[in-house]
């Protein structure tokens, strides 16, 4: 068992590091990539900055709450949000796909630290920007008491899985259809809505809070972010967490079963 | 002229045969770009269910904003956009050679070879959005605003046109970048807000360094009879030294090009 898990981490070791290396190589693309992501969460805070006209707060935010806010998130947002579907998908419309199917490690496995090796190396890279954006909104960073017990550690890798799992998940469809990429286009208008990474979500109506609460992609980014904030109660915190380990699961067996059936119809283009 | 307007018709033939040959395609991509219209009416409207003024604007002018940012970007990813993108790769692999050897410029070629009509959508849509902020105006504008703002928005085009060709023809260094266009892309996504939410030095280097006030903002100003009578003869020389640095740029770039393949 022991001489198992030894292989098992040193096999998964050298692959963190061949996706950790590839990312090194690709710095330039990396950081536009990064910066595509972090200039619109860098402006929100001066659309809501110029929308407050004298209230106190907006959605349970001061002004100073919302700037914090999205420091946090788009900080987390490295390390948690995937996108790997992309390139799972090209992965098997060109063939190459083929290759882990029969290597000693499984391709989900693959997958997933890949992803994590590509997050990272962002977080890394990322750390100098944070610093441009707290040293632009210092005038604004007052009360910064923060909440990092358990709970945020817990939501946020658990953030991390699921939307790896949603990824991964997205990512197999392209065994079943030819067509994915204009599918993954559209998922991006309720993933970026509804995780967090747009506005906070106490500043939706209601209806849509929740709506939003059945749906995975809070978990992902919104509550660790909000966590991290100390704007949520404890119990609430573990319910969230729970809903984390949910979805973690149900999106794993979906995986599973994409997995089964999907290779029945893969054909390996180019073998 | 006449040879090149011939062709760019041609070009606009082979565009819409393309798309008729991929219909399901097609209209899959119509309706994921639609969609991202109402993913950027839908957040206009949950801040403004919030508030009724971001710096100035109403929910109106931010309409009438963001509906001029989504025609002109329509405009410039059926026309230019996806073309310019692709000049990386092109490069990298090689196959600029062939543009090089061709009997026209190579940066007409470059720049306007594939029409891309899976915009089309959008770009109704957005003018469909234009009409309905203009309807809502009290008082309505008058013709010279409406003429102001159309000067003004070709400007801008020119400039978004200049801006990317800036950047890509960096490709002919950089060969290993080959997502520069995304770069742009967050130019023109925060170009959807009002630039006088930034404040002081920053305002001043995205209206006359990185044009991204010209882009929108200034023209939805001139709309709505809010802008100062000088923003548009700067517009226009804006435009015009932005064009002819980016074209000096490119032939500088191109008459040091030593392809990749040979």
């Amino acid at each position: 068992m022991v001489g198992r898990l030894q292989r098992w981490w040193r096999k998964a070791r050298a692959v963190f590091s061949i996706y950790f290396q590839d990312s090194l190589a690709y710095r330039a693309q990396a950081f536009i990539w990064i910066l595509t992501d972090v200039v619109p969460a860098l402006v929100m805070p001066l659309v809501w900055l110029s929308a407050y006209g004298g209230r106190a707060q907006i959605g349970g935010y001061t002004p100073g709450d919302m700037v914090l806010y999205y420091l946090c998130m788009v900080t987390f947002t490295n390390f948690v949000v995937a996108h790997m579907m992309w390139d799972v998908a090209t992965e098997i419309k060109e063939g190459q796909f083929s290759v882990y199917l029969v290597r000693p490690f499984s391709y989900f496995q693959t997958t997933f630290i890949r992803n994590l090796a590509w997050r990272v190396f962002r977080l890394v890279v990322f750390v100098p920007m944070l610093a441009i954006g707290v040293w632009i909104y210092a005038p604004y960073l007052s009360d910064t008491r923060f909440e990092w017990g358990l709970t945020f550690w817990l939501s946020l890798v658990l953030g991390h899985v699921v939307s790896f799992m949603l990824s991964y998940a997205l990512g197999l469809l392209a065994l079943f259809f030819q067509e994915v990429f204009s599918v993954y286009n559209i998922y991006y208008i309720p993933m970026l809505f509804l995780s967090g990474q747009l506005v906070p979500i106490s500043v939706f109506p209601d209806w849509l809070q929740a709506v939003s609460r059945y749906l995975p992609f809070q978990y992902t980014v919104a509550l660790p972010t909000e966590i991290f904030m100390g704007r949520v109660p404890e119990t609430l915190a573990w319910q969230g967490i729970g809903m984390q380990l949910a979805w973690t699961l149900s999106l794993y067996f979906l995986s599973r079963v994409f997995w089964r059936r999907g290779l029945l119809y893969y054909t390996g283009v180019g073998m | 002229m006449r040879r090149y307007w011939r062709l760019y018709r041609v070009f606009w033939r082979n565009g819409f045969r393309r798309e008729l040959e991929f219909r399901a395609n097609f209209w899959a991509k119509v309706i994921t770009n639609f969609a991202w219209l109402f993913f950027f009416i839908a957040l206009v409207e949950v801040i403004y269910a919030r508030t009724d003024a971001i710096a100035g604007w109403s929910r109106n002018d931010a309409f009438l904003l963001v509906a001029t940012c989504y025609w002109m970007s329509a405009i410039a990813s059926i026309t230019f956009f996806r073309n310019l993108g692709m000049l990386p790769s092109l490069i990298r692999l090689g196959t600029f050679d062939f543009v090089v050897v061709k009997p026209v410029s190579s940066l007409f070629w470059v720049s306007f070879r594939f029409v891309n009509m899976d915009e089309i959508g959008t770009l109704l849509g957005s003018f469909a959005m234009l009409g309905y902020a203009v309807a809502q105006m009290r008082p309505l504008p008058d013709a010279v605003q409406v003429v102001e703002y159309f000067v003004l928005c070709f400007s801008g085009l020119t400039m978004y046109y200049s801006l990317y060709l800036l950047t890509m023809t960096l490709s002919f260094w950089l060969v290993r970048v080959d997502n520069l266009s995304a770069l742009i892309d967050t130019i023109l996504y925060m170009a959807r807000f009002p630039t006088d939410i930034f404040r002081g030095v920053l305002q001043r280097i995205l209206t006359f360094i990185i044009p991204l006030a010209f882009i929108a903002t200034i023209p939805s100003k001139a709309m709505l009879g809010r802008m100062e009578w000088w923003l548009l003869p700067v517009g226009v020389g804006l435009a015009t030294i932005f064009l002819v640095s980016a074209v000096t740029f490119w032939r500088f770039a191109t008459r040091h090009y030593s392809s990749a393949s040979s």
